[in-house]
């Protein structure tokens, strides 16, 4: 079973969010009132239309009842918090209304205690497998038993472990991260968490960073986890942060935060990352590791995974910040081997190569992008047929790259796996057309599709500005496009001079109606921008779709490469057919 | 570690003082010093982007020490090491609306002219602003830089043409100008070789075939 199950079910609630917060109010009001109930329906049948052919079918609707339940008793502040957010829903029955608050589980389901029994002993086990097993399986149980609710607190399942659980390093931190599963889950459930959860959320990371820190000897940290557990909490931890990020926050939100500016700022979660890059020590150079080998970190998975997956969750920070150079910089730290440790986790090897094709289209690196974009798409080809219903959210991120792929193919077109190139015809070839007669606004709409939403480091209440200004996805896009204008003409310019060997200015500026003069700009902007792409070092003829010229004073001479390629193979054919017939000559 | 005099150093152990310096990349008690090593680099030549990059970094981090003046003169440093897109990785963390105004638009506005190869409008708008002539070199590596897109433009280039893509008006100047360019470079009466006789043979190199 693959190993991302989990996160796909997971992230499948982000996508059908809007629907689930409707249904979710409606939920609550049908058992508590009885209230809005044709609005309820209405939106559960639409659910369940989506959700249908999934394996829990009409599971997603309304928690199963067919169970034995225990009710969970409510503390106060929960119940405040519930009945808040009931008034809010009876003054704004809007189907629009965006709920930022997802109602506490009100039972504890019997198969649920099992599952979360059986994590809880496998997690002490320190089986990977068995941990990963039961990792999924709580998570589906979860899915099932608690659709429009958080999951049931720590304090609501720790007595059912009864003496089972004891004080330790490792039941503690057992502690901390079924606190980061509740998190999640609610992050996945709402669109926008409410501030108080936001900060208990970081809170709760804080705790497990710090946890994970401050231990002098690996020895001492007697825990293990699988890769795609450590990825998901590293992974999750910059979701986290990027979603805070985009955040438009109410006035009583910037008061408080005023007061506590470390929560979700950006210097800490870099901080963060750094830290246990740092700790991990899985990038520090072999003679220190040497020189104290009893604290070597790295040879204690945790951190030697959680620093890997750091390293690339810190790359998609610098990206989101605009800092490409730095990002593609961060990146030489990984060895991008075959069988690199990336690839241990299908959605860690996507979030790596989104990112980097990302960041080699904003540097103008259209081939290299091709390459990166090219070479994932051709291995999650292969892997989907081995597990068929695999994740909604690497499905979406791989749509993602097949639109940032078409970009480069408009933008420098270059040979890649046909089968890919099937695909990408299929997703989106009438856009490839378009885009290669200049039509701007699709450039624009395959950008917002596919690019990352980008940030700013600083919340627009501290840094002054307004937001308009501090827009840093606007001005990424507006850059995007700044670049293509200043291309445009090129494709068309390409295409014209594929079809002679020599063309006079004069003849050229004719057939494209241009002026002779701004056609000589135009031609020395094409051999400026063609270097752009492929940089000092490299070999021009890389690229076999491509054609290249110069200028002779008046006259454009054009080297087709495409051509020439032809013609190379045909009198190369020639040549070994007659090298064939040569030895029978010497025989006579 | 950040009282260190700037002035004081020689220039490898500038560039590898403010190397160590900015490993503290969030550090904004560095701002100063990298602000102080940018108008060395303005007045002598040396570059370092990454210097640069995570000054600008710093002002994005921390709004209120935010120097346009410094913006500009980075961003002067970064079209003076075109080709390379400096400027454009610069420019994705510079807040919109402070690209729309002084005195960073001057440099938006030439970075666009020489980004298309605008180069007659490039000069004149260089000409027109003297914040560009007080930088020292500055117009010479702008006509460096146009020198090189020419070089893989043109295999022959009419001497008039060049000299006002280059901004060289009069003959001496050009001359000499094409002197520094020697070997590569030739006038043959009214028209300048471009390429050397070694780079048309390598063009003319990649259509042979294998032969083996």
């Amino acid at each position: 079973m693959s190993q991302n199950n989990r996160k796909g079910g997971n992230k499948n609630f982000q996508k059908n969010n809007q629907n689930n917060n409707n249904n979710q109010q409606g939920g609550q009001q049908q058992q508590q009132q009885g209230g809005h109930q044709k609005h309820h329906n209405k939106h559960n049948q639409q659910n369940n239309q989506q959700q249908g052919g999934q394996q829990q079918g009409k599971g997603r609707g309304k928690a199963p009842t067919n169970v034995e339940s225990f009710p969970i008793n409510l503390t106060p502040q929960q119940i405040q918090q519930f009945q808040t957010y009931q008034q809010q829903i009876q003054s704004n029955p809007s189907p629009q209304f965006q709920s930022n608050y997802l109602p506490p589980a009100t039972a504890l389901f019997t198969p649920v205690i099992n599952y979360f029994i059986n994590l809880y002993s496998n997690f002490k086990s320190q089986s990977h497998q068995d941990i990963l097993v039961s990792y999924d399986s709580f998570f589906k149980a979860c899915e099932t038993y608690y659709p429009h609710c958080s999951l049931p607190t720590i304090e609501n399942l720790l007595p059912v472990l009864g003496d089972k659980f004891e004080d330790s390093f490792t039941d503690r931190f057992f502690v901390l991260l079924y606190k980061e599963i509740y998190y999640r889950y609610y992050y996945a459930l709402v669109f926008q968490p409410n501030i108080t959860t936001c900060v208990e959320s970081w809170q709760n990371y804080y705790q497990i960073f710090h946890t994970l820190l401050s231990a002098n000897s690996p020895n001492d940290v007697e825990i293990d986890l699988p890769n795609a557990w450590l990825w998901d909490l590293v992974d999750e931890f910059v979701y986290q942060y990027h979603t805070f990020a985009k955040f438009k926050l109410k006035k009583q939100d910037v008061d408080f935060l005023s007061e506590n500016p470390e929560i979700w700022d950006t210097t800490n979660v870099i901080r963060y990352l750094y830290y246990i890059i740092k700790k991990s020590q899985i990038f520090s150079a072999t003679t220190n590791r040497f020189e104290n080998s009893s604290e070597d970190f790295c040879s204690h998975p945790v951190y030697k995974m959680l620093g890997y997956y750091s390293v690339i969750s810190l790359v998609r920070v610098q990206c989101l910040l605009g800092d490409y150079t730095l990002a593609l910089k961060t990146l030489e730290l990984i060895d991008m081997g075959k069988k690199a440790m990336y690839t241990y986790v299908t959605a860690c090897h996507i979030t790596l190569y989104y990112y980097l094709g990302f960041a080699y289209i904003m540097s103008r690196k259209y081939n290299e992008a091709t390459k990166a974009l090219n070479t994932i798409l051709v291995s999650v080809a292969s892997k989907s047929k081995s597990s068929s219903f695999q994740s909604d959210h690497n499905e979406k991120k791989i749509d993602k790259m097949y639109a940032l792929l078409t970009i480069c193919q408009a933008l420098y077109p270059n040979k890649i796996d046909e089968n890919v190139n099937n695909n990408l015809k299929e997703k989106f070839g009438d856009k490839l057309l378009r885009l290669q007669k200049g039509d701007l606004s699709v450039y624009e709409e395959l950008y917002t599709f596919a690019a990352p939403r980008c940030i700013g480091p600083v919340p627009p209440y501290i840094s002054g500005y307004n937001v308009t200004a501090l827009d840093s996805h606007r001005l990424q896009l507006s850059l995007f496009l700044e670049e293509v204008k200043q291309q445009s003409l090129l494709t068309t310019i390409r295409s014209y001079i594929t079809l002679y060997s020599t063309i006079s200015i004069q003849k050229l500026a004719t057939l494209l109606q241009m002026d002779p003069e701004d056609l000589r700009v135009k031609l020395t902007c094409y051999k400026h921008k063609l270097f752009n792409v492929l940089g000092k070092g490299e070999n021009k003829w890389n690229n076999q779709l491509d054609i290249d010229f110069y200028i002779d004073q008046d006259m454009i001479h054009i080297d087709n490469r495409l051509y020439a390629k032809e013609t190379d193979s045909f009198i190369n054919s020639i040549l070994k057919f007659e090298g064939s017939l040569t030895p029978s000559y010497n025989w006579m | 570690m950040i009282d260190v005099d700037l002035q004081s150093l020689s220039s490898s152990d500038r560039i590898e003082y403010i190397s160590t310096l900015i490993a503290d990349s969030y550090n904004i008690a560095i701002a100063k010093k990298l602000e102080e090593f940018l108008d060395i680099q303005i007045n002598e030549d040396v570059y370092l982007f990454q210097a640069n990059s995570t000054l600008l970094k710093l002002y994005q981090f921390n709004p209120t020490h935010l120097n346009k003046d410094a913006i500009a003169k980075m961003l002067a440093k970064a079209l003076m090491n075109f080709p390379c897109n400096d400027f454009l990785f610069l420019s994705y963390m510079i807040p919109s609306t402070i690209q729309k105004e002084e005195p960073l638009l001057k440099l938006f506005v030439l970075n666009n002219y020489l980004e298309t190869c605008r180069f007659k409008e490039a000069w004149t708008h260089i000409n027109a602003h003297s914040f560009f002539s007080e930088i020292p070199a500055f117009t010479n590596n702008i006509r460096n830089f146009i020198s090189g897109v020419l070089s893989i433009t043109y295999q022959n280039i009419s001497l008039s043409m060049l000299g006002e893509l280059l901004n060289l008006p009069s003959q001496e100047q050009l001359v000499e100008y094409i002197k520094t360019k020697q070997t590569t470079w030739k006038i043959n009466d009214s028209t300048v070789s471009l390429q050397s006789d070694t780079s048309k043979q390598k063009k003319a190199d990649t259509f042979t075939f294998d032969r083996k």
